[in-house]
């Protein structure tokens, strides 16, 4: 309260400004952090931590010289959106920096296109990287290893939930806000009669979640470090790893059923976990979604088992690769256990049947209300039952048939939504993949970079599997694109696609008529 | 006593008397929908046995004697079955879907019994091939005995009839897509289907001349009377089946096909305004835009990716533009290079196919252009929660159990290529070509082809491969709802049936 009055007013309403503001100087702390561990790794300081000063102050900025103003669904869409997109290009500031993208034969603009293609990536918990063999993650420092890591974890629960969690006094309307960053199926996901309280039992529970991952992460046989990097990016379903190879580089049962677990928790709805560890009992199984989920991925990895036992790996081979991939790719971790181009965990070596499962799970994902991507199980479910209720009505055409998701019936305007979502999903789909097939991309690579980046996945097929380099299968242009994608999915479509009308609608106000 | 009412059964079947109880709706439907297969297949046997006769082919007797006895079970049949006053909508449309399963199979037996294929697997892949014009045949046509070649393009000819009929006559009125049929109606136009007979007689009307009017064009370019009606069968139906010999050499017959393809891909609605002279405001059709600008686009990223400006290279981009968008799909070879964009380009094409109320197969425009106006309506509705936006089509509102359906049916159309790509892909193929052929399957069109354009040829593919696309084949020819209103029929009369026999064995127990 007090540090709004220290600005004389009247201030500039605009409530994006204002949620960037917040945002940023959260980011901004994580790169001053992340700047003391490059000190202490030996490497230098001055990016991140230039970076850091410089997102701070014009978060400062922004957000003492606004107050939060309209809050109508286009204003609440332009925030989101807008948060998203600002933090994103001022969390590609230290890798523009520390030059971490530049390489021989390549100009600026593909340096920055690299560097905003692995902020987006980071902050929307996608996964995918623009580094590789031409550029190796070790290479790097900790502080930057450590910084992709922290973008994803922030954003997994979610930067406008964490902005919402510490500002009683948002006069923006919180809920509205929080639902367009991570949509779910409304007054259920709310833990809380406040929606700051909900905000912030849903980071508590994160925090906790993360810490326990690192624990058991370093029992498994990680170090400090990579426990802790490897924790943030299990919890937020991310997928970056600080090594080359991923999970692989261990080479250990051990540690890939530790991040299996945390993956699929991670990938199940936090308000059960919530309402578990209040009822000290657990109430995950009362969940028809996650019920669905634990099937599908159940289901996909027997199938997988099956196709890679069939094609001549010995059973437990098969079990490791195809349960930690099927896992990995069905909660959009995004995680790899190969540990060579050649290795069992290559999945784009596999059989076609076994790639075609897993691009079915590139589409689908997690449960609502989870760090996951895709299009959500229960979508899938419903989609299925609208289904079912359209060839019953077909056979009594008079009757009138609820769409029923386990027992609970839903109301037909939240089937209308969600039925309107997978259309525009499936658009995005095909028009993503025309757009970079037009880029120079073939069509596998094409679709399934789309797919993947919509489900904020991380690895694709064919040129961007899970030991490739997305620098090797997409041009810079393609990765653009893709990067737009990756907030495209992790936003669930409507705040990206919508976050301008705000802005027009003001510049059509204000601008006089010709 | 049972023989006795067996033939007061038969004689009042035939004399048409109802002196027994009418049948139930499912058991009716499904019964003519048998008979009505066997007359499609006999008929068409019949036809390949003329031709085996003329040209002194092997095998005219088996056609002949296949012919006249699937006719005759076919008639008798029809005959015998006593119809309820009214078929339920569901069931007739099971009866329309056993009708193409009896068709495959008896098909594919004759073409085993005449040696057109070496095994009955091959022989309904093949059959199934023609009867949903799907243009997948792993069969070399040079091979085959001309009664087989006029029997396999009369199936593809009667399959295409069978989806104008399933489109414009029968599923529209039976609710789905009723007020997208035929939207001349309300202009005050002739309608082309003010009733199912009506439409009926006049699809007829317009796909008999397009054949004739095809076939004589064929037979002037001199590549002889019975080429030009196998070509003219093939393109008029979309089926694409291969003719013997090169007939797309000879530039004359390629223009042809190319007009003949595109006018295919065309709504019967609009051919049948066309046939009246009613062309005022045909042009406002947003769908007829589109198919248009969508064949001509898809030329033109042909031409510009073989970098040739030719008039031949005109000529083979327009070729195979109309050839994907209609889903006919002749095999034949790209003309120049291929961008990566063109393959999805094709795909993307012949996944979508031509209009509504065509002979093509795939998505259709008019679902597509529903979907993204639904899409802009959802848009809104973020912005806006409460508002009342009806869908509009060519300025009339749509229904909203239209616009479900459509949603429905997009859902259960990228449903089917997914779990065919999965059942093809677990048969050894890579993800991009069973993606393709599940696509190609679906959408009944072809062909199959590499990221260079070179037409796959079916005959490689496993014998399981080519099982496994039949479904999808099906599906996707009696536009996918049909098939599962009847599967999921089935399960209910099944479960009903279950029950009944459960209650009557549990009565007798009670009983004794």
């Amino acid at each position: 309260m007090t540090a709004y009055r220290l600005v004389p007013s009247p201030r500039w309403s605009s409530t994006t400004w204002h949620i960037t503001g917040i945002a940023l100087q959260f980011v901004a702390l994580g790169m001053v952090f992340c700047s003391f561990l490059e000190l202490n790794d030996g490497g230098s300081i001055v990016p991140l931590l230039a970076a850091g000063l410089f997102t701070l102050t014009v978060g400062t900025v922004a957000r003492l010289s606004t107050e939060t103003g309209k809050t109508g669904q286009a204003e609440i869409f332009a925030a989101v959106g807008g948060t998203w997109l600002i933090v994103s290009v001022f969390g590609a500031l230290p890798y523009l920096l520390a030059a971490t993208f530049a390489r021989p034969g390549i100009g600026f603009p593909v340096e920055v296109a690299d560097a905003l293609f692995e902020s987006i990536s980071g902050f929307s918990c996608t996964g995918s990287t623009v580094f590789g063999a031409h550029n190796p993650i070790e290479s790097q420092g900790a502080g930057i290893l450590f910084y992709r890591q922290l973008t994803q974890w922030m954003g997994g629960m979610g930067i406008v939930v964490l902005v919402v969690s510490i500002l009683p006094s948002l006069r923006a309307s919180g809920l509205g806000l929080m639902s367009a960053e991570a949509p779910g199926t409304g007054s259920a996901d709310r833990l809380a009669p406040r929606v700051t309280d909900t905000a912030q039992r849903f980071w508590k529970l994160y925090f906790v979640f993360t810490a326990a991952v690192a624990v058991a992460l370093l029992f498994a046989g990680m170090s400090i470090f990579d426990a802790a990097a490897h924790a943030l990016t299990t919890a937020s379903t991310g997928g970056f790893s600080t090594r080359d190879t991923s999970i692989g580089y261990w080479d250990s049962a051990t540690i890939e059923a530790v991040l299996i677990a945390g993956m699929i928790f991670g990938g199940a709805n936090f308000t059960l976990h919530w309402r578990s560890f209040n009822k000290k009992r657990l109430v995950h199984f009362s969940d028809p979604e996650f019920r669905g989920y634990l099937f599908m991925l159940t289901a996909a990895s027997a199938a997988v088992i099956w196709i890679l036992f069939a094609n001549g790996l010995t059973f437990g081979r098969s079990v490791r690769a195809a349960v930690f991939n099927v896992v990995t790719l069905g909660t959009s971790t995004g995680f790899g256990n190969a540990t060579s181009t050649m290795s069992d965990g290559n999945f784009v070596l596999w059989a076609g049947g076994a790639q075609v499962i897993l691009l079915i799970l590139l589409v689908f994902g997690g449960c609502t209300g989870s760090t996951s991507g895709g299009v959500k199980v229960l979508r899938l479910q419903v989609g299925l039952a609208h289904a079912r209720r359209s060839l019953r009505s077909f056979r009594h055409p008079r009757a009138v048939f609820p769409v029923f998701l386990g027992r609970r019936p839903i109301p037909d305007s939240l089937v209308e939504r969600i039925a309107g979502f997978m259309v525009i999903y499936a658009m995005l789909v095909v028009g993503g993949t025309f757009v970079l097939a037009a880029l120079g991309t073939d069509l596998l690579t094409a679709a399934s970079g789309v797919i993947s980046s919509l489900g904020n996945m991380g690895p694709a097929l064919q040129n961007a599997g899970p030991t490739a380099s997305f620098v090797d299968g997409y041009s810079a242009p393609a990765r653009l694109v893709l990067a737009f994608m990756m907030l495209v999915g992790r936003l669930e479509i409507f705040p990206m696609v919508l976050m301008l009308v705000a802005p027009y609608r003001t510049l059509r106000h204000r601008l006089p008529r010709l | 006593m049972s023989s006795l009412k067996f033939a007061e059964g038969l004689a009042s079947g035939f004399s048409g008397h109802k002196t027994r109880r009418t049948w139930s709706s499912w058991r009716s439907a499904s019964a003519l929908g048998f008979a009505l297969g066997l007359l499609a297949v006999g008929g068409n046997a019949l036809l390949a046995a003329a031709t085996n006769r003329l040209v002194a082919a092997p095998h005219g007797g088996t056609f002949f004697l296949a012919g006249v006895f699937l006719l005759l079970c076919g008639w008798i049949l029809l005959t015998f079955v006593q119809r309820p006053e009214r078929h339920r909508g569901a069931h007739i449309l099971g009866g329309l879907t056993v009708a193409m399963v009896t068709v495959i199979f008896a098909a594919g037996y004759l073409m085993v019994l005449t040696e057109a294929v070496p095994s009955f697997s091959l022989g309904i892949y093949e059959s199934a091939n023609a009867i949903t014009t799907t243009a997948l045949s792993g069969v070399n046509v040079e091979a085959l005995s001309a009664g087989s070649q006029i029997f396999r393009a009369g199936l593809q000819w009667t399959g295409g009839l069978a989806t104008l009929l399933l489109g414009v006559a029968i599923i529209p009125t039976l609710g789905a897509g009723r007020d997208l049929a035929d939207r001349v109606g309300q202009s005050g136009m002739l309608p082309l289907a003010p009733s199912g007979g009506q439409a009926a007689r006049n699809i007829l009307f317009i796909y008999l001349p397009l054949s004739l009017v095809l076939w004589l064009a064929f037979a002037l370019t001199g590549m002889g009377v019975f080429d030009g009606l196998l070509l003219a069968l093939s393109v008029v139906s979309t089926g694409g089946l291969a003719v013997p010999g090169e007939p797309f050499s000879n530039s004359v017959v390629q223009w042809i096909a190319v007009a003949g393809m595109s006018l295919s891909g065309v709504s019967l609605v609009v051919l049948w305004r066309l046939a009246q002279r009613k062309t005022k405001g045909l042009w406002r059709s947003m769908e007829l835009r589109l198919y248009l600008l969508g064949t001509l686009g898809l030329a033109l990223l042909l031409i510009y990716s073989a970098g040739d400006f030719g008039l031949d290279s005109v000529r083979h981009a327009a070729f195979i533009a109309s050839s994907a968008i209609s889903t006919t799909g002749f095999a034949v070879q790209p003309f120049g290079p291929w961008v990566p964009l063109v393959p999805v380009a094709i795909l993307c094409a012949t996944a979508i196919g031509g209009m509504s109320g065509s002979i093509s197969g795939g998505f259709h425009l008019q679902p597509l252009v529903a979907l993204v106006r639904l899409s802009r309506r959802e848009l809104l509705r973020q912005l806006h929660p409460r508002i009342v936006l009806p869908l509009r089509l060519g300025g009339v509102p749509v229904d909203e159990r239209t616009i479900e359906r459509m949603v429905v049916l997009q859902f259960l159309f990228i449903a089917t290529v997914i779990a065919t790509s999965l059942a093809v892909a677990l048969t050894g193929f890579s993800v991009v070509d069973a993606l393709g052929m599940a696509v190609h399957a679906t959408a009944t069109g072809g062909p199959v082809r590499s990221i260079e354009g070179i037409p796959q040829d079916p005959g490689d593919w496993g014998v399981l491969s080519r099982l496994v696309l039949i479904p999808a084949m099906v599906a996707g020819r009696m536009a996918i709802f049909p098939v599962l209103v009847t599967a999921t029929s089935v399960v209910a009369v099944a479960q009903q049936q279950f029950h009944f026999a459960g209650r009557r064995v549990r009565k007798k127990l009670r009983r004794s």
